[in-house]
This record gives C-alpha cells, structure tokens and sequence, in this order.
C-alpha cells in the first residue's frame, strides 16, 4: 500500500536509467473496482499517457519499459490529480461532505488499484512532508492521530454526482452505489443532512434515491423543496409513487406541485388521484400474514409456519421484520424451498418492497398488484411499521365491480 | 383609464415581487461591507477626520465604486460555483499553498478580533459600567448566539447590529454641521487643507485600507454559500453588494462629520475611537457623545463576530469541515471551536488592563496588506476562469474594471503600511 503522494513527482526513467520526465497523475478506471490503468508523465515537452504494463517498478524512482508506447484517455476514466486529490467527496456512511488530502493505492495481482481516500489530518501532514514529526509531537502530547481512512465503496466524488466531470461514455453504474443504499445511509441521519446531499446529486439520481427514501422523509423533503424542483423530480419517479407522496402533502402544496407537472404526467396522476374516492386500501386490511425475524434460519421458518400458520387460508409470502417492527425484506415460500436449511433469512429475503399505505387506492394498490405480479402487498405505516396485508383475492371483488358494473 | 390603472396595478405588483426577491437575498452584501467599518476602521476614521476634517473623505465616491466592484467579484464567484474561495484555492492550488495562506490569514483575523475586543472594552468604558464583566458576558452570548441560532436567525441579529450604524448619522446631525462644505471637501476638491501634503494622502489611503480587508472577501464569498443563494439570485445579490458599498462609505462619511464637525473646527487631535468619543462630549454635547459611543459598541460587537466565523469558514473549506451556521455544534464540533477560540484569545487579551493594541495594530495592517494582493490575484484568476465560472466569466470592459481595482487596492494597501512604518500617518 502506497500513498499517491508519496508517488507525485517522483522521477520516471527507463529500465537502462534514460530519464523520462515525472509522474504528474495517475488516471484510472471508475468502476466498482477502480484499477490504475495509466501513469501521466509530465516529460520536457508535454505530458504524455503511458500505459500501467509498462511499468516495472516504484522505487525511490519510478521505472518504466524502454519501449513504453502512450495512449489517450479511454471511456470511464478519471485523473488521480485532477479528479480526486484535494476535491470533495460524499462520505456515504456518515452522510457528509468531506476534503482528499491523499489517496491510498493498492498492488494486488500484479494490478494497481485505488484503495481509498485518506481524509484525515495525517494526510494533510503528509501532503506537507510533515507526517513523522506531526506524530513525534502529538506523541509527546499523548495524542494520537488516526488516518481517516474510507474506502472506495465509501465515498462518491462529488463531480461525479454532480455531473461536472463527465464519463467519456454513460456508464450504467455510474454512480457504483445503487440508489436504494445510499437511500438506506440517508435514511439514518437527520433531514437536513438529505436536503445538503441533494443538490449534490444530478437530477436522475436524485428521483432514484428520493423514491427509495421512506415515506415520512419524502414528504419531509417534498414539503421543503421548491415547488418546480419537487415537480421536476416527481417527473421522474413512477406514477404510483408519486400518487403516495403527494397524498401525505397538503392539498395546497400538493395542487402547485401537480401545476408544474408535465401535461402527460399531471394527467396520469391526476386520475391516479382522482380514483382515490372509491375507497381505501384500510378496508381490505388483513391480518393473516407471517413475519419473522432476519436472523432466523431457513428450518426456523419452516417450524414457524408449521406451528403458527395452521388456522391461515393464504401464505403467499413471508415478511422480514426487524425489532422495531418495521419492515425491510420479503421472501415467497417458493424461494424458502430453494435454500438450504441452515441459511439465514437476512442472506436471500428480497430488499426491494412494493409496499401501500393504508391510503393508499384500491385502484392503484391492484395496479402495483398487477405490474410486478404479486398476489399480496405488505401495507406500512409512515414509520415502515408492518401494518398487515392486502390479497389479490380481497380486492378482485372491487376489479369485479369495475368490469360487469 | 381603466387599462391605465391595471397597468399601474400589474406594475406595482412586479416591483412588489421583485422587492421580495431582493430581500430574499439581503445579507451578505451589506453585512460585510459594514462590518468592514469595524472598531479598527472607526479608529482609522476619526484619526484621519480629527486631522484633515472632510477632506479624510475625499474621493469617497470612486472609492465606493472600487469596493462595490471587488466585493462583486466574489459574490459571483460563489453563486456560480457554490463553493468557498478555500474551497477553490485548496482544489486549485493543492494543500501547501492552501496551509500558508490559512496561516497568514488566521494570524491576521486573530489581530483583528483583538482590535474588536479592545473596541468593546473602550465603548463600555464610555458606558460608564463595569467593562471586566460586562466584557465577559457580552462574549459569552455571542458565543451562545452562533453556536444555536440558525443562519436565518444570526442574520437578523447582523442586520439589527447595522441599524445601530445610524447612531453616527444622529451623531453627525447633533454636531450642527456645514452640509454644504463637507460635501465639497469629500466630493469635489478639498479646500481646507492642503492637498499636496504627503502625510495628508498616506492618512487617506489608510482609511481605504482599513475598508477593504483580507477577511471581508473571504467572508463576503463563504456567507452567500452558507446562505444557499442560486444562480436565480444573482443579479440581486450584484445589486444588494453593491447597495452594501453605498452603506458603508455612507456611513463612515457620517462618522467623519461627526468628527470633522466636533473636533476638526475646533482643532482637538485623537488617537482612538474612544479619545475621540469622550473629545466630541464637551463640543457637541452628551447625546452626540452617547451615540458615538453606540456606533463604537455595534461596531465592535459585529467585527467581534464576523471575522472570526470568516476565519472558521475558511478553515472548513480548505480542510475540508462542515462548516455551516445551521449545522448543530456536534456535527460543526470544529468550525464552532474555531469561532470560540478566536474569540477566548481576544477576551483573555483584553481582561488584562493595560495591554496596548497599536503595535498590533500595525502588524494587523500589514498583514491585511501583504494578504490582499494575493486574494485579488485568486479572485481575478478564478473569475476569468472559464472552466469554473462558465459564462459568467469575467469578460471585456469588467474585466478591465475588475483587475483594475485590484492592482489599484493592491498598490494603495501595501502604500499605506510604508506609511504606517515610516510614521506619516
């Protein structure tokens, strides 16, 4: 493991010791994992891109092939120096802003590949050439400074978010953290801390993330924001989604939002709505469902079902409950078969809900019913408490009535 | 008739929006351009108005427009990158360059905050109270104020702090002044002195020094970030800095008549703000005393609060802190600590009852005038950046005007500590 600073301006030189020029930036690949794949050499003309298999060794100087050949930039690709170093990035755990004073790189494999940033004073210090007696006198003091290490899972760089610094080609993982993670971080620090996150965000992300937020953090978020950026966002979430959020607003706040809607969308939600009136999920509510613990293991549940479930006419599904009763996964009996006894259900439930709101329509909770295919929906609360459920069966009742009626 | 009147009600009703919209961004400007006339700048204008009457003013207007210029340049800068100007010089220039200019600056802020402490100190001893405890608690609440209120909140509590200012404007109105003379003497061409004395000009470049500081360009640019103003802001957020650079040399000319006309005519010299309080008493009675006093106590306590939160903003951006009024003392531990160290230094200093500040005061000035030169030359170099200010780059005849009065303010600034060192002023 090396520091990136310990590198910059180190001298590069052939093989037969013919001085190149120095190492000005390092450029590598953004991906989940991000692989060195070329150094930037500044000689006394230009700075050129030589390829990472040319290199041979780093020692107090940096050796390279006499033959080294160089090459531009290829897609997805971002400078050490120029991207990175010195720039903010989004710390994901701790939901924050913060400052690169260095970034670590790791050989693995014949492979270089960036570890992850150090944001703490160490590497301010050893930026400076100062890390040793920094440590010396804090030593003295009986102080210990820690490198505040985050890895590469860890922080998004904020041009990234932001769009500033834009991959050659669109990346499909551009942002290596799928939204509904980063919604799940955000989920745990307070409102003020998503609504500083957001802006950092690019439009598309922000609606993906927004509607993987709990409910109660969305209209938080809705009732702050803007009128026309609520509405550009919406524009983005799914119909059904938004019908839920915008029941949670006032009537007022959820008019003027509709208003900057675009015409085809507003339509659609605007019947979503205005369906609401043929009445509520609440009253199809059933409390014949079964839910378990995450720790609990495949034979555990088998048990459970066998115990409890004796007197239920329906078990599509089993829910996935933690101890504040809310709930966060899901599994059918089908998938329950298909794992080993010993597994643990934290390790195959599905994390991705369709879930409804006791407000929710009957119209639109069929709707969901109908799209992903599900004979049952999970209904929760504002806090993602477990509710109970609502069956296909119960409401196709109401689907009678709209057919032959 | 009919459509007459709607048309003036339609009118009426944008500019009631537009006035809105103004004072959705009223703050940044303002505040720091008066905040720039703190218990230092008080003090360099009453010496200046006790020698040279109104003429201390001449060529206040170019001066203002000078300031309003330079000051716009980094409210445009943050509104369009929404990022500090540590922020910038850190991603820009790397850590090394980063750290000196961090260290430089804090030193000079924490001079600052000394001549604001001792700014206090003297305007409660023209109080007649108990300055050791009244000191104290006046710090304590500041300190309380910044770590709990929000910005929204602190801002009002900034904004209120510029009312006081008014208190010279009645001061000035109480000395019974020649209105007509003191704005020939300031605007047009000085008579009562003589202009060709070289003592005379390095006096009057002190008093744009002491206008146009280090920290009130680093301020000016992290408070409209923290205010969270957008791109839609900034053609009012130009007109509200600019109003900002009216107010202030308003002000500062207000003070200067109050001086010209209590003690100039009648050829009393001062050294401070507080000898020259207590020397208005006898000439223009005890209410142009008590709201001299005032104005020296509003003064004190927004310098006391201002240049250390824009030393803690800059330490936040170049080290990369969260570094926000409206973030809570846990999440802010570090920002917050640096406002109330700062702040601690001054009092402690201050407690001590014999310290004289007038050395410090001119170590103070230098560095504000060897930092200065090096800010303009950031801020004119970002601003025609245009990979960071896109097509709000400074361009043509403003970028003529912008670099312009930096090397204009630059050359003064650093005039005015030779003249300091060789004792002219």
């Amino acid at each position: 493991m090396i520091y990136f600073s310990q590198i910059l301006n180190k001298k590069v030189l052939t093989e037969d010791g013919v001085e190149v020029g120095r190492l000005d930036d390092l450029i590598f690949l953004s991906k989940e994992t991000p692989i060195v794949t070329k150094l930037v050499i500044k000689t006394k003309k230009e700075k050129i891109n030589v390829p990472i298999d040319f290199l041979i060794k780093i020692n107090k100087q940096i050796y390279i092939r006499k033959n080294f050949e160089t090459i531009s930039l290829s897609d997805n690709e971002l400078y050490i120096l120029r991207n990175l170093l010195d720039k903010q990035i989004i710390d994901i755990s701790g939901s924050k802003v913060v400052r690169v004073n260095d970034v670590v790189l790791q050989k693995e494999k014949n492979q270089w590949y960036v570890l992850g940033v150090d944001v703490g004073i160490l590497g301010i210090l050893r930026r400076l050439g100062l890390a040793e007696v920094g440590e010396k006198i804090l030593g003295i003091l009986r102080l210990r400074l820690s490198s505040r290490f985050l890895s590469w899972a860890e922080i998004q760089p904020i041009e990234l978010a932001r769009g500033e610094v834009r991959l050659k080609k669109e990346e499909k993982k551009l942002k290596k953290l799928p939204p509904e993670d980063l919604a799940d971080y955000l989920e745990e620090t307070s409102l003020a801390n998503i609504q500083k996150i957001f802006p950092l965000l690019d439009k598309k992300m922000a609606a993906k993330v927004i509607a993987d937020l709990n409910i109660n953090y969305q209209v938080g978020l809705f009732q702050r924001m803007s009128v026309k950026k609520a509405a550009s966002i919406l524009e983005l979430i799914d119909s059904d989604e938004v019908v839920d959020i915008l029941f949670f607003l006032s009537k007022k706040r959820r008019e003027a939002i509709l208003n900057f809607l675009s015409e085809e969308k507003q339509k659609e939600v605007r019947y979503l709505l205005s369906v609401h009136q043929t009445g509520k999920i609440g009253d199809y509510l059933s409390l014949e469902y079964l839910g378990v613990s995450p720790s609990k293991t495949v034979a555990d549940v088998k048990n459970i079902i066998k115990k409890e479930t004796t007197d239920f006419y329906f078990l599509p599904y089993v829910y996935v409950v933690n101890e504040k009763k809310q709930l966060i996964g899901v599994f059918s009996l089908h998938e329950l078969l298909l794992q080993n006894d010993t597994d643990f259900v934290y390790k195959f439930m599905n994390q991705n809900l369709i879930t409804i709101y006791l407000t929710t329509p009957v119209e639109l909770a069929l709707r969901k019913m109908i799209k992903y295919k599900i004979s049952a929906l999970p209904v929760i609360d504002k806090e993602k408490k477990l509710l109970g459920i609502v069956t296909f069966d119960d409401l196709s009742e109401k689907l009678y009535e709209r057919i032959f009626k | 008739m009919i459509y007459q009147k709607n048309f003036m009600k339609e009118f009426l009703n944008k500019l009631k929006w537009r006035f809105l919209f103004f004072l959705s961004v009223l703050g940044p400007g303002i505040i720091t351009a008066v905040a720039d006339n703190d218990a230092g700048g008080i003090a360099t204008y009453t010496v200046a108005a006790a020698m040279y009457g109104m003429a201390s003013q001449f060529l206040v207007i170019p001066e203002t427009l000078i300031l309003a210029v330079t000051q716009e340049i980094g409210a445009r800068i943050a509104i369009v990158t929404k990022k500090g100007l540590g922020d910038l010089i850190r991603e820009r220039y790397g850590i090394g360059i980063s750290l000196l200019i961090f260290i430089l600056y804090f030193i000079t802020n924490q001079g600052v905050v000394l001549q604001n402490v001792s700014g206090l100190k003297a305007a409660f001893q023209l109080f007649n109270v108990n300055w050791q405890l009244f000191l104290i608690l006046t710090c304590f609440f500041l300190v309380f104020f910044v770590v709990f209120f929000d910005y929204k909140k602190l801002q009002r509590l900034f904004l209120v702090m510029v009312v006081f200012y008014i208190s010279y404007i009645i001061s000035a109105v109480l000395t019974k002044p020649n209105w007509i003379e003191a704005a020939r003497e300031s605007f047009i061409w000085p008579q009562k002195i003589n202009i060709f004395d070289l003592t005379f000009w390095f006096s009057r470049i002190a008093v744009l020094g002491t206008t146009i500081t280090a920290w009130g360009q680093f301020f000016v640019h992290s408070y409209i970030i923290d205010k969270k103003l957008d791109i839609r802001h900034l053609k009012y957020e130009r007109l509200e800095v600019y109003l900002g650079a009216f107010i202030t040399n308003f002000f500062s000319w207000m003070m200067s008549v109050a001086v010209t006309y209590a003690l100039f005519v009648n050829g009393i010299k001062v050294t401070d703000g507080y000898t020259a309080a207590l020397a208005i008493k006898p000439f223009a009675g005890e209410a142009a005393f008590l709201f001299f006093a005032i104005g020296l106590f509003a003064a004190s306590i927004l310098g006391l609060t201002i240049v250390p939160l824009a030393t803690a903003y800059v330490f936040s951006e170049i080290f990369g802190y969260e570094g926000s009024l409206d973030s809570t003392f846990t999440k802010g531990k570090i920002f917050y600590g640096f406002f109330i160290a700062q702040i601690l230094f001054g009092l402690l200093v201050a407690l001590f009852p014999n310290t004289s500040l007038f050395k410090l005061t001119l170590y103070v000035d230098f560095l504000n005038g060897a930092m200065l030169p090096i800010i303009f030359y950031f801020l004119v170099k970002f601003s025609e950046d245009e990979e960071i200010m896109g097509k709000y780059v400074t361009s043509g005849f403003s970028r003529l005007l912008v670099r312009g009065s930096a090397i204009m303010i630059s050359i003064l600034v650093v005039l005015t500590f030779f003249g300091k060192i060789l004792k002219l002023t």
